[in-house]
């Protein structure tokens, strides 16, 4: 039998030589996703949390207590004394992702029994490697290459997530720890290209390197596949950057203040706003792509050179002091092939939000609980602020820049957020706009949620971890909406749930895997897996029954 | 069309892109520009023009204008528009080291030009030299890849300008680094794999002592003696270096603080390693551990890896920052240290007086003292009033170094402390607390001499003159220079205090170079030693060191 290493990071009580502690043992095995053989050599970590401060610790933070192990050959590993009570599982080998399924991390030790781990699953990871080269075919440093799920991966089960990585001084790059799948390539500048130019030589156009997707274009929709098997390293791949016409955009910030100087201005991507879920999106990645800045000059004006054409948000804002009060302003501009001047932002002070909370419902509620959130409501400018409430239940959000708003529906267990008045009126639903001045408001919160009992068909032991999901419904067959739910664990054995605290109103209820989640907002998706949810209609304090069958992957990929 | 020769023209000032320039750079940019200019070549070693080289002119002062451009095909740069002044130019590009215009090293800055109104000047010629670059991989102690290790290269020479590093890398997936952009010389590898928190995870067998994995040298060695280095020649990629991440045994260091412990919260206890080296290590690269101090004052610090370390008792609470208490050295070895004690206090107040040595006597005006240390906060300061009294309200109970700012001409003589003469410039305030007599002097010590050997077309140099006993720092206040150039080759290095110099000439303006006593004592043929006295002369003629004859064997 393989010899075990064990390891225990500081702050462990247990092994410094007190009377023996009870302990329990836990055995268990390490397992690759695709063939089920047993990983030798892959460390396991188990976490128990934070033991209580003794004598001893003088005050120095305590990690919680990890202990590892190393497995076997056939993959099996055991930690033969561990302090009861639950645990926290991991495991982690180079070369491989590990996939992290909820209810299978964790294991209760019992004094004097071996406990049986279930499987941890490792995957053999993809990589991506190759070089960039500019239009020159020179390499190129310190290029970000970013490869992005192109496609819902076969299995909903496998987490596809973004890799990136840096080009080195020859140009070349490797992107490890890749879920297998299909990916498209992005390279591109952190950072504005000859960002330490302030000035052009006129009739000179200046050309910088466009973000480019493998092998060489700037459109995503024609850009190459690259599809990536468990244990595969795709090598080779160059990407030849393309250039672009840079220009400059400059113009002026206007507002009643003394002095203009010292606002700062930033040019955003306006392609985040396109991107509204929260699915994996190539327009989503462009959010990293540079962020140009400058500061106004005293008169107000502004200069941005080098700004590669495309949809931008220009923000402005400064912190005066005073009050405390931001000032901001806030425009769409799309950078066309020419330099673009004229640009006037006008600025002006940030709103201020007072409200109080209402509560309806005989449970005491303590207004210093409650978190109030509110987001932009605006497609384009996304953002939001909070606030806690007070002991008397007033609150303040102060440096509120956008115009339409809306109320996050965030409650304490037990509650929800029923309705939103603003100056006294009654708003239709969680939304309203920005009065100049204060606009204040009314949060009105309800203790008589609405709750659905689930019993889930076609749940059993092997299913592996399972949510039930109450979707608003889009109505009028759409999808529902993945923003805003509520959901439960569904207990393996015997498929039932409980979903509390959910507003009244209708709701798709599904049963799926965590994973699944997503795709369901799809409408290609939705259509093939719609016929095993259950539509339910929730109301105030009342407890409903819905029995949705379980949606597997097969459901979810295409035929 | 964008043509490929053409050149990117540009003046202005540096702006990130994610951070805002500062106002008053886009307030310069506005201001009308002048009509001189700059042009030259970058080439490689080789004499072959190096294209999309970024060459930077940068003018004299903090606000100095600067200016970048980018070189074409062919090599060719030009920066317009230039005010007059001196400006010194240097070029960068990936694959290179830095090179600068007539400049010996790296490092350098070169010789400035000087522009007037309309002045074109051509012919500015920069050579970057190839980078040098180690490569290689780090495995764990079972011989498997090790994955998020950062590897440093560590020159054998010491520098007191660029930080104690040339260069790091941090290992991929396959446990592999590139370190990239080496000047040559010899350099020892330092693996070091961050944990969370700082803290190595630990073993611990039954019956055995704890270990943990230690920051490892190449190939495979715990200290930075058994290290073997690598030699990087000019340009030269060094491969396959493969280091093999060790184990040490940590131990606990534990004890009390004894004496006087200010009440309150803000009583803390750090642990450092003394030396240099020790301090790259591990979970020392924030600078220390630091631990609270129970009601008793007793502390304890775990995994400790053996080595000599300096326990400092801070107080946190001060106006004026942390102020040391009391600090005690401890050899850590293979066992548990248990009883270590500090003996702290309060930190002291301070007093003191300037007074003027000379016949007749002079006034010094108002002086003012700093008192720096090599450990934590930021230095004391206090200046004298008319009677040339000053105070420094709370002291670190260390060993700190009296610096004492004077007008031009007057130096300082000698420094007491409690009536006792201090042999140089340091106090340990844990031993001794005041009050303080700085005696000045308006007969300052002058050395005067000339560079033999200088042509016309040699660039400027540098004269250093470093007191004897103490090491060469550009830090040290008692480390004097003057530059030198070839039209006019004498020197005169001035309101020196009286004592014995240690005084070379060196071709590069730039100094890193002989940050290390190994350099001085490799030149040792060219170093002139002179003594003066009060109020005397010294005389040197001194050869010009070239920066090859600096260069590592």
């Amino acid at each position: 039998m393989a010899r075990f290493l064990l390891f225990v990071a500081l702050g462990t009580p247990f092994l410094t030589g007190q009377e023996p502690a009870p302990t329990g043992s836990l055995a268990g095995k390490v397992i690759d996703e695709a063939t089920k053989a047993g990983i030798r050599k892959a460390t396991v970590y188990v976490t128990i949390p934070t033991p209580p401060r003794t004598q001893g610790n003088v005050g120095q933070f305590t990690p919680p207590a990890t202990y590892t192990v190393s497995t076997d050959e056939s993959g099996a590993y055991r930690f033969p004394a561990l302090p009861p009570g639950p645990v926290q599982l991991r495991t982690d080998k180079q070369g491989h992702l590990f996939i992290p399924q909820r209810e299978q991390r964790g294991a209760v030790i019992r004094s004097g029994e071996e406990a049986k781990a279930p499987d941890l699953v490792l995957l053999k990871q993809g990589v991506i490697a190759g070089r960039v080269l500019d239009a020159d075919g020179e390499p190129v440093e310190r290029i970000t290459v970013i490869a992005i799920p192109a496609r819902r991966s076969k299995s909903s089960q496998q987490w596809q997530g973004m890799g990136q990585a840096a080009t080195d001084d020859r140009g070349e790059y490797r992107i490890a720890r890749l879920a297998p799948g299909t990916y498209k390539l992005l390279a591109q500048r952190q950072g504005a290209e000859f960002a330490f130019l302030t000035g052009v030589t006129p009739g000179q156009p200046l050309l910088v390197t466009a973000p480019t997707y493998f092998p060489s274009v700037l459109d995503s929709a024609t850009a190459a596949d690259v599809i990536v098997v468990s244990g595969e390293e795709k090598s080779g791949l160059e990407i030849r950057l393309q250039k672009t016409l840079a220009v400059t955009v400059s113009g002026r910030v206007s507002g009643n203040l003394d002095s203009l100087a010292g606002i700062n201005i930033t040019l955003q991507s306006a392609e985040v706003a396109k991107s509204g879920s929260r699915n994996w999106d190539i327009a989503a990645v462009r959010a990293s792509m540079p962020h140009y800045n400058a500061m106004a000059a005293p008169d107000g004006r502004f200069t941005i050179p080098n700004v590669i054409p495309g949809e931008y948000l220009v923000l402005a804002n400064v912190h005066r002091a005073g009050p405390g009060r931001m000032l901001g302003g806030m425009e769409r501009v799309r950078v066309g092939q020419n330099d673009l001047d004229q640009l006037v932002i006008p600025i002006q002070p940030m709103g201020r939000i007072t409200g109080k909370i209402v509560t309806q419902g005989s449970t005491k509620l303590q207004p210093a609980q409650l978190n109030i959130s509110i987001s932009s409501a605006d497609p384009v400018f996304r953002g939001g602020g909070g606030a806690r409430a007070n002991e008397d239940g007033t609150f303040v959000i102060e440096n509120v820049q956008w115009k339409r708003l809306k109320a996050d529906p965030i409650a304490p267990p037990g509650w929800y957020l029923k309705s939103l008045a603003v100056g006294g009126q009654p708003q239709p639903g969680l939304e309203f706009d920005l009065s100049s001045g204060d606009t204040v408001i009314e949060l009105v919160y309800s203790d008589k949620p609405g709750s659905v009992d689930v019993k889930a068909e076609g749940v059993t032991a092997e299913s592996g971890p399972v949510i039930a999901l109450a979707l608003p419904d889009g109505g009028n067959g759409a999808p529902p909406l993945t923003i805003l739910y509520r959901s439960a664990r569904v207990l393996p054995d015997q498929g039932v749930s409980k979903i509390r605290d959910i507003p009244p109103g209708n709701y798709q209820i599904v049963v799926c895997p965590q994973t699944a989640l997503e795709v369901l907002s799809d409408p290609a998706v939705w259509e093939r897996v719609k016929s095993k949810a259950v539509a339910v209609k929730v109301e105030e304090g009342v407890t409903v029954s819905a029995s949705p069958r379980l949606i597997v992957e097969s459901d979810v990929e295409e035929k | 069309m964008w043509k490929k020769n053409s050149l990117i023209l540009l003046f202005g000032l540096c702006a990130a892109a994610q951070r805002p320039p500062n106002p008053a750079g886009n307030a310069a940019a506005a201001v009308a520009a002048g009509n001189a200019s700059i042009a030259g070549r970058v080439l490689d070693s080789t004499g072959a023009p190096v294209r999309r080289a970024v060459v930077t002119v940068e003018g004299e002062s903090q606000n100095g204008r600067r200016g970048r451009a980018m070189t074409g095909d062919d090599g060719t740069f030009l920066v317009p528009q230039l005010p007059k002044g001196r400006y010194w130019i240097s070029a960068e590009k990936t694959g290179f080291l830095r090179g600068s215009y007539r400049g010996r090293t790296p490092g350098g800055y070169g010789d400035p030009v000087t522009l007037g109104d309309d002045t074109a000047k051509s012919g500015i010629d920069i050579t970057l030299p190839r980078q040098g670059v180690i490569t290689g991989r780090v495995l764990d102690e079972a011989g498997e890849p090790a994955e998020r290790v950062m590897v440093q290269a560590i020159p054998l020479r010491k520098q007191s300008t660029r930080g104690n590093f040339a260069g790091s890398a941090m290992t991929n997936d396959l446990g592999e680094f590139r370190i990239t952009k080496l000047a040559p010389g010899n350099y020892r590898l330092l693996a070091n794999r961050g944990q969370d928190r700082g803290e190595p995870l630990v073993e611990r067998l039954p019956g055995k002592a704890a270990t943990a994995e230690a920051p490892t040298y190449f190939p495979g060695a715990l200290d930075p003696a058994s290290a073997s280095p690598i030699k990087v020649n000019p340009g030269e990629e060094r491969t396959g270096a493969e280091i093999r991440l060790q184990r040490s045994t940590v131990v606990r260091v534990a004890g009390r603080l004894t004496g006087e412990i200010p009440a309150g919260r803000g009583t803390r206890v750090s642990i450092r390693p003394t030396s240099q080296e020790g301090m790259m290590r591990g979970e020392f690269m924030a600078g220390g551990r630091e631990g609270a101090v129970g009601a008793d004052g007793s502390f304890e610090f775990r995994n400790i890896r053996p080595g000599e370390y300096k326990l400092t008792a801070m107080s946190m609470n001060r106006e004026g920052g942390p102020k040391t208490l009391g600090n005690q050295v401890v050899a850590v070895g293979q066992q548990d240290v248990s009883g270590v004690s500090i003996s702290t206090a309060a930190p002291p107040k301070v007093d003191g007086r300037v007074r003027a040595d000379g016949e007749p006597p002079f006034s010094f005006g108002s002086v003012e003292i700093t008192l720096e240390n090599s450990g934590f906060g930021a230095p004391s300061r206090a200046k004298t009033d008319a009677n040339g009294v000053f105070s420094f309200p709370a002291v670190s109970r260390e060993r700190q170094t009296v610096n004492v700012k004077t007008s031009a001409g007057v130096i300082v003589k000698s420094i007491y402390a409690a009536g006792q003469p201090l042999p140089g410039l340091e106090i340990d305030f844990s031993i001794v607390s005041g009050p303080l007599e700085i005696v000045l002097s308006n007969k300052p010590a002058t050395i005067t001499g000339t560079v033999e050997g200088m042509s016309p077309d040699s660039p400027r140099i540098t004269v250093w003159a470093v007191p004897d006993g103490e090491p060469f720092t550009i830090a040290n206040w008692s480390t004097k220079k003057v530059r030198v150039s070839p039209d006019s080759p004498t020197f005169t290095l001035d309101s020196l205090r009286p004592g014995s110099y240690r005084i070379a000439a060196y071709e590069e303006a730039e100094s890193d170079a002989l940050s290390d006593p190994a350099a001085w004592e490799q030149i040792k043929s060219q170093v002139v030693t002179v003594k003066v006295g009060e109020g005397e002369t010294g005389k040197a003629n001194l050869k010009v060191v070239a920066a090859k004859e600096l260069e590592e064997n």
